[in-house]
Protein backbone atom coordinates (compact mmCIF):
# COMPACT_ATOMS: atom_id res chain seq x y z
CA UNK A 1 0.00 0.00 0.00
CA UNK A 2 1.61 3.58 -0.83
CA UNK A 3 1.53 6.46 1.45
CA UNK A 4 -0.77 8.21 -0.49
CA UNK A 5 -3.70 5.73 0.25
CA UNK A 6 -2.18 5.22 3.72
CA UNK A 7 -2.75 8.74 4.81
CA UNK A 8 -5.97 9.49 2.49
CA UNK A 9 -7.95 6.78 3.87
CA UNK A 10 -7.73 8.55 7.38
CA UNK A 11 -11.02 10.65 8.72
CA UNK A 12 -10.47 14.26 7.19
CA UNK A 13 -9.96 17.32 9.67
CA UNK A 14 -8.06 20.81 8.81
CA UNK A 15 -5.24 20.06 11.06
CA UNK A 16 -4.67 16.04 11.63
CA UNK A 17 -5.32 15.15 8.36
CA UNK A 18 -5.02 18.93 6.34
CA UNK A 19 -4.49 18.11 2.68
CA UNK A 20 -1.49 19.94 2.02
CA UNK A 21 0.59 19.82 5.22
CA UNK A 22 0.18 16.25 6.09
CA UNK A 23 -0.93 14.21 2.95
CA UNK A 24 1.40 16.93 0.74
CA UNK A 25 -1.52 17.11 -2.21
CA UNK A 26 -2.28 19.97 -4.21
CA UNK A 27 0.96 21.62 -3.98
CA UNK A 28 1.39 22.94 -7.41
CA UNK A 29 -1.08 25.33 -7.35
CA UNK A 30 -0.55 25.92 -2.90
CA UNK A 31 3.12 26.66 -4.17
CA UNK A 32 2.83 28.62 -7.03
CA UNK A 33 0.08 31.50 -6.20
CA UNK A 34 0.84 31.83 -2.66
CA UNK A 35 2.60 35.10 -3.36
CA UNK A 36 0.38 37.13 -1.77
CA UNK A 37 -3.11 36.67 0.95
CA UNK A 38 -5.15 37.48 -1.73
CA UNK A 39 -4.16 35.22 -4.31
CA UNK A 40 -4.19 32.66 -1.69
CA UNK A 41 -7.42 33.30 -0.36
CA UNK A 42 -9.10 33.61 -4.07
CA UNK A 43 -7.46 30.32 -5.00
CA UNK A 44 -8.21 28.50 -1.31
CA UNK A 45 -11.86 29.34 -1.75
CA UNK A 46 -12.16 28.45 -5.33
CA UNK A 47 -10.73 25.29 -4.85
CA UNK A 48 -12.95 24.33 -1.83
CA UNK A 49 -15.95 25.25 -4.02
CA UNK A 50 -15.37 22.67 -6.79
CA UNK A 51 -14.67 20.06 -4.19
CA UNK A 52 -17.60 20.69 -2.26
CA UNK A 53 -20.16 20.79 -5.33
CA UNK A 54 -17.94 17.72 -7.29
CA UNK A 55 -18.03 15.71 -4.63
CA UNK A 56 -21.77 16.00 -3.59
CA UNK A 57 -21.97 15.55 -7.62
CA UNK A 58 -19.93 12.01 -7.41
CA UNK A 59 -22.16 10.95 -3.76
CA UNK A 60 -25.43 11.90 -6.29
CA UNK A 61 -24.05 9.88 -9.06
CA UNK A 62 -22.44 6.89 -7.17
CA UNK A 63 -24.53 4.00 -8.09
CA UNK A 64 -24.65 5.32 -11.62
CA UNK A 65 -20.30 5.60 -12.28
CA UNK A 66 -18.48 2.53 -13.80
CA UNK A 67 -15.94 1.44 -11.46
CA UNK A 68 -13.60 0.73 -14.17
CA UNK A 69 -13.46 4.34 -15.90
CA UNK A 70 -14.39 6.23 -12.42
CA UNK A 71 -11.15 7.99 -12.50
CA UNK A 72 -12.39 9.69 -15.97
CA UNK A 73 -15.64 10.36 -14.11
CA UNK A 74 -14.13 12.05 -11.67
CA UNK A 75 -12.09 14.18 -13.70
CA UNK A 76 -14.98 15.13 -16.21
CA UNK A 77 -16.94 16.52 -13.15
CA UNK A 78 -14.34 18.64 -11.62
CA UNK A 79 -13.35 20.04 -15.07
CA UNK A 80 -17.38 20.82 -15.96
CA UNK A 81 -17.56 22.52 -12.20
CA UNK A 82 -13.51 24.63 -12.63
CA UNK A 83 -14.58 25.72 -16.31
CA UNK A 84 -17.85 26.81 -14.95
CA UNK A 85 -16.10 28.62 -12.24
CA UNK A 86 -13.31 29.77 -14.70
CA UNK A 87 -16.42 31.73 -16.97
CA UNK A 88 -17.61 33.09 -14.03
CA UNK A 89 -14.49 34.58 -12.37
CA UNK A 90 -13.31 36.35 -15.75
CA UNK A 91 -16.80 37.41 -15.79
CA UNK A 92 -17.02 39.28 -12.19
CA UNK A 93 -13.23 38.79 -11.14
CA UNK A 94 -11.24 39.50 -13.73
CA UNK A 95 -8.53 41.34 -12.18
CA UNK A 96 -8.02 37.92 -9.95
CA UNK A 97 -8.61 35.81 -12.44
CA UNK A 98 -5.53 37.33 -14.10
CA UNK A 99 -3.48 37.16 -11.02
CA UNK A 100 -4.10 33.31 -11.13
CA UNK A 101 -3.86 32.96 -14.96
CA UNK A 102 -3.14 28.97 -15.51
CA UNK A 103 -3.94 27.70 -11.92
CA UNK A 104 -7.66 28.22 -11.69
CA UNK A 105 -8.27 25.75 -15.01
CA UNK A 106 -5.79 23.40 -13.11
CA UNK A 107 -7.98 23.03 -9.61
CA UNK A 108 -9.90 20.64 -11.79
CA UNK A 109 -6.67 17.93 -11.40
CA UNK A 110 -6.02 18.85 -8.10
CA UNK A 111 -4.79 15.73 -5.70
CA UNK A 112 -6.02 17.16 -2.60
CA UNK A 113 -10.19 17.06 -4.38
CA UNK A 114 -9.88 13.65 -6.41
CA UNK A 115 -8.49 12.20 -3.82
CA UNK A 116 -11.15 12.72 -1.69
CA UNK A 117 -13.40 12.11 -4.21
CA UNK A 118 -11.96 8.70 -4.47
CA UNK A 119 -11.43 7.45 -0.90
CA UNK A 120 -15.21 9.08 0.52
CA UNK A 121 -17.62 10.79 -1.47
CA UNK A 122 -17.96 7.67 -4.16
CA UNK A 123 -19.47 5.21 -1.50
CA UNK A 124 -20.98 7.53 0.84
CA UNK A 125 -24.29 9.55 0.80
CA UNK A 126 -24.20 13.24 0.20
CA UNK A 127 -24.91 14.97 2.98
CA UNK A 128 -22.06 12.76 4.48
CA UNK A 129 -19.92 14.10 1.22
CA UNK A 130 -20.66 17.07 1.92
CA UNK A 131 -19.07 17.63 5.73
CA UNK A 132 -16.13 15.96 4.17
CA UNK A 133 -15.18 17.68 1.53
CA UNK A 134 -16.18 21.14 3.89
CA UNK A 135 -13.43 19.42 6.24
CA UNK A 136 -10.78 18.85 3.88
CA UNK A 137 -11.71 21.86 1.35
CA UNK A 138 -10.77 24.41 5.20
CA UNK A 139 -7.62 23.22 5.35
CA UNK A 140 -6.60 23.61 2.33
CA UNK A 141 -7.92 27.25 2.74
CA UNK A 142 -6.01 27.02 5.80
CA UNK A 143 -2.52 25.90 4.48
CA UNK A 144 -2.75 28.24 1.85
CA UNK A 145 -3.94 31.14 3.40
CA UNK A 146 -0.90 30.56 6.10
CA UNK A 147 2.01 30.01 3.48
CA UNK A 148 0.82 33.15 1.64
CA UNK A 149 0.52 35.32 4.21
CA UNK A 150 3.85 34.25 5.32
CA UNK A 151 5.47 34.67 1.74
CA UNK A 152 3.57 38.23 1.45
CA UNK A 153 4.82 39.06 4.45
CA UNK A 154 8.25 38.46 4.33
CA UNK A 155 8.79 39.09 0.69
CA UNK A 156 6.31 42.83 0.36
CA UNK A 157 6.25 43.38 4.07
CA UNK A 158 2.90 44.02 3.54
CA UNK A 159 -0.60 41.94 4.28
CA UNK A 160 -3.94 41.43 2.19
CA UNK A 161 -2.40 44.75 0.02
CA UNK A 162 -4.70 44.82 -2.97
CA UNK A 163 -7.61 43.40 -1.11
CA UNK A 164 -10.18 45.20 -3.42
CA UNK A 165 -9.52 42.38 -5.81
CA UNK A 166 -11.57 40.29 -3.56
CA UNK A 167 -14.65 42.41 -4.75
CA UNK A 168 -16.58 42.12 -7.91
CA UNK A 169 -15.45 43.70 -11.03
CA UNK A 170 -17.64 47.20 -10.59
CA UNK A 171 -15.77 47.77 -7.56
CA UNK A 172 -12.70 46.88 -7.98
CA UNK A 173 -11.23 48.76 -10.79
CA UNK A 174 -10.74 51.66 -9.27
CA UNK A 175 -8.57 51.34 -7.01
CA UNK A 176 -6.14 48.34 -8.18
CA UNK A 177 -2.77 49.52 -7.09
CA UNK A 178 -0.07 47.15 -8.66
CA UNK A 179 3.51 48.01 -7.88
CA UNK A 180 3.08 51.14 -5.78
CA UNK A 181 4.65 49.43 -2.83
CA UNK A 182 8.24 50.05 -4.03
CA UNK A 183 10.07 48.72 -1.03
CA UNK A 184 11.99 46.33 -1.78
CA UNK A 185 11.68 43.47 1.36
CA UNK A 186 13.02 39.89 1.06
CA UNK A 187 12.56 39.62 -2.40
CA UNK A 188 13.51 35.76 -2.53
CA UNK A 189 10.48 34.52 -0.80
CA UNK A 190 8.20 35.14 -3.73
CA UNK A 191 10.36 32.69 -5.45
CA UNK A 192 9.24 29.18 -6.03
CA UNK A 193 12.46 27.81 -3.61
CA UNK A 194 11.11 29.98 -1.18
CA UNK A 195 8.02 28.73 -1.84
CA UNK A 196 9.19 25.41 -0.85
CA UNK A 197 11.48 26.13 2.17
CA UNK A 198 8.58 28.01 3.56
CA UNK A 199 6.19 25.35 3.47
CA UNK A 200 9.01 22.80 4.82
CA UNK A 201 9.60 25.06 7.72
CA UNK A 202 5.78 25.31 8.37
CA UNK A 203 5.25 21.68 8.34
CA UNK A 204 8.15 21.43 10.74
CA UNK A 205 6.29 23.50 13.13
CA UNK A 206 3.45 22.32 13.03
CA UNK A 207 5.23 18.93 13.76
CA UNK A 208 6.92 20.57 16.72
CA UNK A 209 3.33 21.87 18.17
CA UNK A 210 2.12 18.44 17.38
CA UNK A 211 4.77 17.12 19.49
CA UNK A 212 4.40 19.60 22.47
CA UNK A 213 0.79 19.09 22.59
CA UNK A 214 0.88 15.33 23.46
CA UNK A 215 4.30 15.05 25.25
CA UNK A 216 4.76 11.34 25.10
CA UNK A 217 3.27 10.40 21.89
CA UNK A 218 5.77 10.28 18.77
CA UNK A 219 5.95 12.65 16.11
CA UNK A 220 2.82 12.59 14.05
CA UNK A 221 4.94 12.22 10.89
CA UNK A 222 5.41 9.87 8.18
CA UNK A 223 7.45 7.07 9.50
CA UNK A 224 10.84 6.37 8.69
CA UNK A 225 10.69 2.98 6.57
CA UNK A 226 13.49 0.81 7.77
CA UNK A 227 16.61 0.87 5.64
CA UNK A 228 17.33 -1.29 3.01
CA UNK A 229 20.86 -2.41 2.43
CA UNK A 230 21.08 -1.60 -1.53
CA UNK A 231 24.23 -2.54 -3.95
CA UNK A 232 25.58 1.13 -4.71
CA UNK A 233 28.41 -0.08 -7.28
CA UNK A 234 27.83 -2.04 -10.35
CA UNK A 235 24.16 -1.99 -12.27
CA UNK A 236 21.28 -0.76 -10.53
CA UNK B 1 17.34 21.70 -36.26
CA UNK B 2 19.68 23.40 -33.80
CA UNK B 3 16.01 25.48 -32.54
CA UNK B 4 14.75 22.32 -32.38
CA UNK B 5 17.42 21.10 -29.58
CA UNK B 6 17.44 24.29 -28.01
CA UNK B 7 13.36 24.34 -27.45
CA UNK B 8 13.73 20.69 -26.18
CA UNK B 9 17.44 21.63 -23.45
CA UNK B 10 14.92 24.85 -22.78
CA UNK B 11 11.69 23.28 -21.57
CA UNK B 12 13.79 20.45 -19.96
CA UNK B 13 15.94 22.39 -17.89
CA UNK B 14 15.39 26.05 -18.02
CA UNK B 15 11.80 25.98 -17.87
CA UNK B 16 11.45 22.98 -15.70
CA UNK B 17 7.67 22.60 -15.25
CA UNK B 18 8.37 21.03 -11.79
CA UNK B 19 10.96 23.26 -9.75
CA UNK B 20 10.34 26.20 -12.27
CA UNK B 21 6.58 26.01 -13.55
CA UNK B 22 5.40 24.10 -10.07
CA UNK B 23 3.05 21.93 -12.63
CA UNK B 24 2.71 18.46 -11.14
CA UNK B 25 4.53 18.95 -7.93
CA UNK B 26 2.35 16.48 -5.41
CA UNK B 27 4.15 13.74 -7.91
CA UNK B 28 6.89 13.99 -6.18
CA UNK B 29 6.09 12.85 -2.71
CA UNK B 30 3.32 10.85 -3.54
CA UNK B 31 4.88 8.01 -5.08
CA UNK B 32 6.92 5.21 -3.27
CA UNK B 33 10.58 6.14 -2.70
CA UNK B 34 12.00 2.82 -4.48
CA UNK B 35 14.70 3.81 -7.24
CA UNK B 36 13.22 0.95 -8.94
CA UNK B 37 9.28 1.91 -9.13
CA UNK B 38 10.15 5.77 -9.61
CA UNK B 39 12.30 4.68 -12.96
CA UNK B 40 9.26 2.70 -14.00
CA UNK B 41 6.67 5.64 -13.07
CA UNK B 42 9.19 8.25 -14.87
CA UNK B 43 9.23 6.13 -18.21
CA UNK B 44 5.28 5.74 -18.15
CA UNK B 45 4.68 9.44 -17.10
CA UNK B 46 7.27 10.67 -19.80
CA UNK B 47 5.14 8.82 -22.63
CA UNK B 48 1.38 9.30 -20.92
CA UNK B 49 2.96 13.36 -20.84
CA UNK B 50 4.34 13.77 -24.27
CA UNK B 51 1.36 11.31 -26.20
CA UNK B 52 -1.54 13.32 -24.27
CA UNK B 53 0.04 16.69 -24.35
CA UNK B 54 0.63 16.43 -28.50
CA UNK B 55 -2.96 14.73 -28.94
CA UNK B 56 -3.79 17.50 -26.93
CA UNK B 57 -2.18 20.51 -29.39
CA UNK B 58 -3.52 19.04 -32.60
CA UNK B 59 -7.17 18.57 -31.26
CA UNK B 60 -6.88 22.25 -30.01
CA UNK B 61 -5.14 23.62 -33.20
CA UNK B 62 -7.30 21.31 -35.84
CA UNK B 63 -10.94 21.30 -34.14
CA UNK B 64 -11.36 23.38 -31.05
CA UNK B 65 -9.98 26.62 -32.30
CA UNK B 66 -11.63 26.32 -35.65
CA UNK B 67 -14.77 25.92 -34.90
CA UNK B 68 -14.54 28.68 -32.01
CA UNK B 69 -15.09 25.84 -28.69
CA UNK B 70 -11.97 27.27 -26.60
CA UNK B 71 -14.54 27.03 -23.35
CA UNK B 72 -14.59 22.98 -24.08
CA UNK B 73 -10.87 22.49 -23.86
CA UNK B 74 -10.31 21.54 -20.70
CA UNK B 75 -13.35 19.11 -20.56
CA UNK B 76 -11.53 17.98 -23.64
CA UNK B 77 -8.19 17.86 -22.02
CA UNK B 78 -9.18 15.73 -19.26
CA UNK B 79 -10.97 13.34 -21.21
CA UNK B 80 -8.11 12.51 -23.62
CA UNK B 81 -5.72 12.45 -20.82
CA UNK B 82 -7.60 9.72 -18.68
CA UNK B 83 -8.24 7.67 -20.92
CA UNK B 84 -4.91 7.81 -22.38
CA UNK B 85 -3.85 7.00 -19.45
CA UNK B 86 -5.81 3.96 -18.71
CA UNK B 87 -5.17 2.73 -22.38
CA UNK B 88 -1.10 3.23 -21.77
CA UNK B 89 -1.49 1.05 -18.65
CA UNK B 90 -3.42 -1.44 -19.74
CA UNK B 91 -1.46 -1.90 -23.11
CA UNK B 92 2.23 -1.93 -21.06
CA UNK B 93 0.87 -4.34 -18.62
CA UNK B 94 0.46 -6.84 -21.37
CA UNK B 95 3.85 -7.25 -22.21
CA UNK B 96 5.43 -6.08 -19.20
CA UNK B 97 5.48 -7.06 -15.23
CA UNK B 98 5.16 -3.88 -13.58
CA UNK B 99 5.47 -3.59 -10.03
CA UNK B 100 3.25 -0.54 -9.97
CA UNK B 101 0.28 -2.86 -10.49
CA UNK B 102 -0.63 -2.72 -6.41
CA UNK B 103 -0.57 1.08 -5.92
CA UNK B 104 -3.40 1.75 -8.57
CA UNK B 105 -4.77 4.44 -7.17
CA UNK B 106 -1.72 6.41 -6.84
CA UNK B 107 -0.22 5.61 -10.09
CA UNK B 108 -3.84 6.44 -11.85
CA UNK B 109 -3.33 10.49 -9.90
CA UNK B 110 0.32 10.44 -10.98
CA UNK B 111 0.06 9.67 -14.58
CA UNK B 112 -2.97 11.95 -14.99
CA UNK B 113 -1.53 14.72 -12.85
CA UNK B 114 -1.81 18.27 -13.59
CA UNK B 115 1.50 18.44 -15.58
CA UNK B 116 -0.55 17.40 -18.42
CA UNK B 117 -3.04 19.44 -18.49
CA UNK B 118 -1.03 22.63 -17.07
CA UNK B 119 1.34 21.54 -20.80
CA UNK B 120 -1.67 21.45 -22.50
CA UNK B 121 -3.05 24.96 -21.38
CA UNK B 122 0.83 26.10 -21.88
CA UNK B 123 0.50 24.64 -25.66
CA UNK B 124 -3.26 26.36 -25.99
CA UNK B 125 -2.02 29.84 -24.97
CA UNK B 126 1.67 30.10 -26.57
CA UNK B 127 2.07 31.72 -30.29
CA UNK B 128 4.31 28.48 -31.59
CA UNK B 129 3.86 25.98 -34.64
CA UNK B 130 2.88 22.78 -33.94
CA UNK B 131 6.13 21.40 -34.38
CA UNK B 132 7.94 23.72 -32.12
CA UNK B 133 5.11 23.23 -29.62
CA UNK B 134 5.70 19.03 -29.57
CA UNK B 135 9.19 19.69 -29.45
CA UNK B 136 8.25 22.11 -25.93
CA UNK B 137 6.15 19.09 -24.71
CA UNK B 138 8.58 16.29 -25.55
CA UNK B 139 11.68 18.54 -23.46
CA UNK B 140 9.45 18.92 -20.61
CA UNK B 141 8.09 15.47 -20.46
CA UNK B 142 11.76 14.86 -20.09
CA UNK B 143 12.45 17.35 -17.62
CA UNK B 144 9.39 15.98 -15.41
CA UNK B 145 10.99 12.65 -15.40
CA UNK B 146 14.14 13.62 -14.90
CA UNK B 147 13.18 15.43 -11.71
CA UNK B 148 11.02 12.87 -10.70
CA UNK B 149 14.56 10.29 -10.58
CA UNK B 150 16.84 12.86 -9.10
CA UNK B 151 13.89 12.99 -6.27
CA UNK B 152 13.07 10.02 -5.90
CA UNK B 153 17.28 9.10 -5.54
CA UNK B 154 17.44 12.16 -2.86
CA UNK B 155 14.28 10.76 -0.69
CA UNK B 156 16.45 7.45 0.05
CA UNK B 157 19.37 9.24 0.72
CA UNK B 158 17.34 11.68 3.35
CA UNK B 159 16.08 8.15 4.70
CA UNK B 160 19.19 7.28 5.91
CA UNK B 161 20.23 10.53 7.46
CA UNK B 162 19.84 11.71 10.67
CA UNK B 163 16.81 14.63 10.63
CA UNK B 164 15.87 16.34 13.41
CA UNK B 165 12.17 15.09 14.67
CA UNK B 166 10.20 18.13 13.82
CA UNK B 167 11.43 17.96 10.23
CA UNK B 168 11.19 14.37 9.83
CA UNK B 169 9.46 13.12 6.38
CA UNK B 170 7.56 16.13 4.61
CA UNK B 171 9.59 18.94 6.20
CA UNK B 172 12.69 18.16 5.04
CA UNK B 173 11.76 16.59 1.47
CA UNK B 174 10.18 20.13 0.60
CA UNK B 175 13.37 21.88 2.12
CA UNK B 176 15.49 19.71 -0.18
CA UNK B 177 13.14 20.35 -2.37
CA UNK B 178 13.35 24.14 -2.38
CA UNK B 179 17.70 24.00 -3.04
CA UNK B 180 16.92 21.80 -5.74
CA UNK B 181 14.71 24.54 -7.16
CA UNK B 182 16.99 27.09 -6.45
CA UNK B 183 19.46 25.02 -8.47
CA UNK B 184 17.47 25.04 -11.38
CA UNK B 185 16.98 29.23 -11.33
CA UNK B 186 20.82 28.60 -12.03
CA UNK B 187 20.17 27.30 -15.56
CA UNK B 188 18.25 30.88 -16.49
CA UNK B 189 19.59 32.05 -19.45
CA UNK B 190 21.33 28.89 -21.06
CA UNK B 191 19.63 29.07 -24.60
Amino acid sequence: MSELQLNSSQASSPWTNNPVLVQLLGLSPVLAISTTLVNGLGLGISTALVMLLSSVTVSTLRTKINQRWRFTWYLLITASYTTILDSLLQWFYSPLHRELGIYIPLICCNFAVLIRLEVHAINHHWRSALKDAALTGSGFIVAIVALSSLRELIGRGTLLADWQLLLPVSQATAVISKGSNTTEYFDFALLLPAAFILLGLLIAGKNLIDCKLNENAPVTAREIEPIKRARVTGGL
Amino acid sequence: MTQIFSIIVAAALVNNMVLIQSLGVSSLFAYSNRLRNAIELALVSFLVIFLASAINLILYRGLLAPLGLQYLALLCFVGVSSILTLLVLHSLEKYFPLSMRRQRLAFYLIAGNSSIIGLSLLNTASARSVVDCLAYSFGAAMGFALVLLAFTALRQRLDGADVPAPFRGAAIQLISAGIAAMCFLGFAGLV
